[in-house]
């Protein structure tokens, strides 16, 4: 591992007696992943040190995933802004959670890298950064030139990469108080305002496929609504509810949605599922009373029907069909990681204990899919995409994404049942 | 009351005084239904058999009340079918409560009622074949807390620790028409924390015998709505996952030191 933590928390004598062997589980699991984040976030600079030994590390994003097969020598893909969002979203929880002022510095510098990525407008570059290399893997040949580093503020924009980078702003804002991070958030939900196609209701550009915005850009409106409340911005609220009633109109008579994932022929992995409901569950959530009514009840109704799947055949699938149906016979980890935080959540609110059990056997799963004891050891700590990691989703990877999802759970899971411990029975 | 009892292993302590108990009242007790997945004619079965601790001799120590009870009251039956014997009582042993055969020998015996006595939810159409319909016994205040981690489940939900029969009319096939007709709360000053599982069990036989009161006697136990039974439409608490099971294994870790001490 290119970084090692210090991880104390999990060795802090004062928590010996107030945690079961799950809790310590979770505290353990958290810090192993969140050393893997920095490994990953200092992954660029590794592939193109590959190519260019003597090159100064560059000033970069977060890689997208690690997957030897697919990006040798290093592993490590280059930077992603999406990523670097959920990395730095993911770091900032996990700073405060175990008292890691490492995590929280490396969490601002790339919150920072998110500011140098914004171009002019706002928007945040879509999908991995590659080199400028002559070769597609950033190695250098004899009488070659040396790969080049990107330039972030070049290239296409992306409506899921801003709005990612709207939430690891406003986290960096909670953290620091600093202007600049709600200066960079409040400019990307401009320009995802002024890139709404008004006629078709939804993001049509800057989508990462079909001309159209797919059920998980819920979420892309929950982070419009969430800078909506802080900063008050005139369009965000209207451009937000546009689109969240496009796609809830969207919605099948069976449940479910057809276009879950990215691309509606193919099976939607768990992991865009997950990210849809918790999508509609935080904007009703925002939204409040009649207006949010609609989409709290989609997002209720879809995280009921996921848990009473998950009650029958033991663990979420990996994906599932218009119907709600499991379809494969892989797992998602990063699906199950978002859709236990959502249970949480519901429990929370509601105290429902169908859910909050739902909540920790999708945890359980979620911590027996976490690598421990790869041949390549730069894996441990990480989440797969798949597993097995042949599955369709991420193939062969480890993506940054699956890990700060598996960071934000564990210590999410860990407040919970943190609470209840201390709760007790009632008191009768 | 004319009674059929059904008991599987995870209840043998509390179906052996039921027995004990109703022996010496002016029910009559039709039919003992053992459920056992390895009837005893399979070799593992006996082998099992031959090998199991001794139900009252071993198996339950000094802090169960119901063995202490069966002990001072000299009941020397080791096993539900010992039991029945001793309380004069026809006893079948099956693999499971579905087919046609066991519905129609449950069928032919006209009981009155019948006691479900069971780790697992009893099929609600046992309650057609019997006049006052089916008395299931469950832990807590939620019917769908009958299968395992129940105790959990009552202790999660923040309730008291609850003994509760669940009344099935005969009617009522479907189990729709279900209500909670008698419940028995663990008392905090009854003994230390150690053996909850074996208060709950004490309470059960007591809560059986007060629902059978309540059935003969109606009119003296107005039904309220605070015995209502709770039956959230769809969802069984089947087992809980680990997480929440060393949560609540750890309340009554911290609860298992005597009070006293």
């Amino acid at each position: 591992m290119a970084t090692t933590m210090a991880a104390g928390s999990s060795a802090d004598p004062k928590n010996k007696h107030t945690q079961t062997p799950f809790m310590a589980l979770l505290r353990e699991r958290a810090a192993l992943a969140a050393a893997w984040l920095h490994a990953a976030s200092a992954g660029p600079s590794a592939a193109a040190a590959a190519g260019d030994a003597s090159a100064a590390a560059p000033r970069h994003g977060a890689s997208g995933f690690y997957s030897k097969p697919l990006r040798p020598p290093t592993g490590w893909s280059g930077a992603d802004a999406g990523s670097t969002a959920m990395l730095v979203t993911a770091l900032l929880r996990y700073s405060a959670f175990a008292n890691d002022t490492a995590s929280g510095a490396e969490a601002l510098r790339q919150a920072d890298w998110l500011l140098h990525a914004q171009d002019d407008e706002g928007g945040l570059p879509m999908g991995e950064l590659t080199p400028l290399s002559p070769l597609p893997i950033p190695i250098q040949l004899p009488g070659m030139p040396a790969p080049q580093p990107p330039n972030p503020r070049i290239g296409a924009r992306g409506v899921w990469s801003t709005s990612l980078a709207i939430q690891a702003l406003l986290a960096a804002n909670d953290r620091t108080h600093a202007a600049k991070y709600l200066e960079g958030a409040a400019k990307a939900g401009r320009w995802l305002v002024r890139h709404l196609n008004t006629a078709a209701r939804q993001w049509t550009r800057g989508t990462e496929h079909m001309n159209a915005s797919p059920a998980y850009y819920t979420e892309v409106c929950a982070a419009l609504l969430a800078l909506f409340q802080r900063t008050q911005i005139a369009g965000l609220r209207e451009a937000a509810t546009q689109v969240l009633d496009t796609l809830a109109d969207q919605r099948m008579p069976e449940g479910g949605f057809r276009n879950w994932g990215a691309d509606p022929r193919d099976t939607a992995a768990s992991h865009h599922v997950a990210l849809t409901i918790s999508g509609f569950d935080a904007c009703g959530r925002a939204l409040g009373g009649n207006a949010g009514e609609r989409y709290s009840r989609i997002a209720a109704e879809c995280a009921a029907s996921l848990a009473a799947d998950q009650a029958c055949f033991g663990r979420l699938s990996g994906g599932y069909d218009e119907f709600i149906e499991p379809a494969t016979d892989f797992f998602c980890p990063s699906g199950a990681a978002r859709m236990s935080r959502v249970w949480l959540g519901y429990w929370q609110r509601n105290r429902d204990m169908y859910l909050l059990n739902a909540a920790a056997q999708a945890a359980a799963d979620t911590v027996a899919a976490q690598e421990m004891s790869a041949i390549d050891a730069d894996c441990n700590g990480a989440l797969p995409g798949s597993q097995p990691i042949t599955g369709p989703h991420a193939r062969m990877r480890y993506p940054t994404d699956a890990t700060a999802e598996f960071v934000l759970m564990a210590i999410e899971m860990h407040e919970v049942l943190t609470r209840l411990l201390e709760a007790g029975p009632c008191d009768w | 009351m004319r009674l059929v009892i059904l008991a599987d292993s995870s209840s043998a302590l509390p179906a052996i005084a039921l027995l004990h108990r109703l022996h010496h009242t002016d029910h009559e007790i039709a039919l003992v239904v053992e459920v056992d997945p390895a009837p005893r004619r399979s070799w593992t079965g006996w082998l099992r058999e031959l090998f199991a601790p001794r139900i009252l001799s071993s198996h339950f120590g000094a802090d169960h009340p119901l063995a202490t009870e069966l002990r001072v009251e000299e009941v020397e039956e080791e096993s539900i079918t010992d039991a029945a014997e001793a309380a004069h009582a026809p006893h079948m042993s099956v693999s499971a409560l579905t087919g046609d055969q066991v519905m129609l020998e449950l069928g032919t015996q006209r009981a009155d009622a019948i006691i479900a006595l069971l780790g697992v939810e009893a099929p609600p159409e046992l309650a057609s074949l019997a006049g006052e319909g089916l008395l299931q016994v469950c832990v807590g205040r939620a019917p769908q807390r009958v299968r395992a981690d129940a105790l959990r489940w009552s202790l999660l939900a923040g309730e008291r620790p609850t003994a509760s029969v669940l009344h099935l009319p005969a009617w009522d096939d479907l189990g729709d028409g279900a209500r909670i007709i008698s419940s028995r709360p663990v008392q905090r000053d009854h003994a230390d924390y150690r053996s909850f599982e074996s208060l709950v069990e004490y309470e059960s036989v007591e809560a059986v015998l007060s629902a059978l009161e309540r059935l003969e006697n109606p009119s003296d136990h107005p039904s309220t709505d605070d015995l209502a039974a709770q039956r959230p439409p769809g969802r069984t608490l089947h087992r809980m996952a680990t997480p929440l099971v060393e949560v609540v294994d750890a309340w009554l870790g911290e609860h298992r030191t005597p009070k006293h001490s």
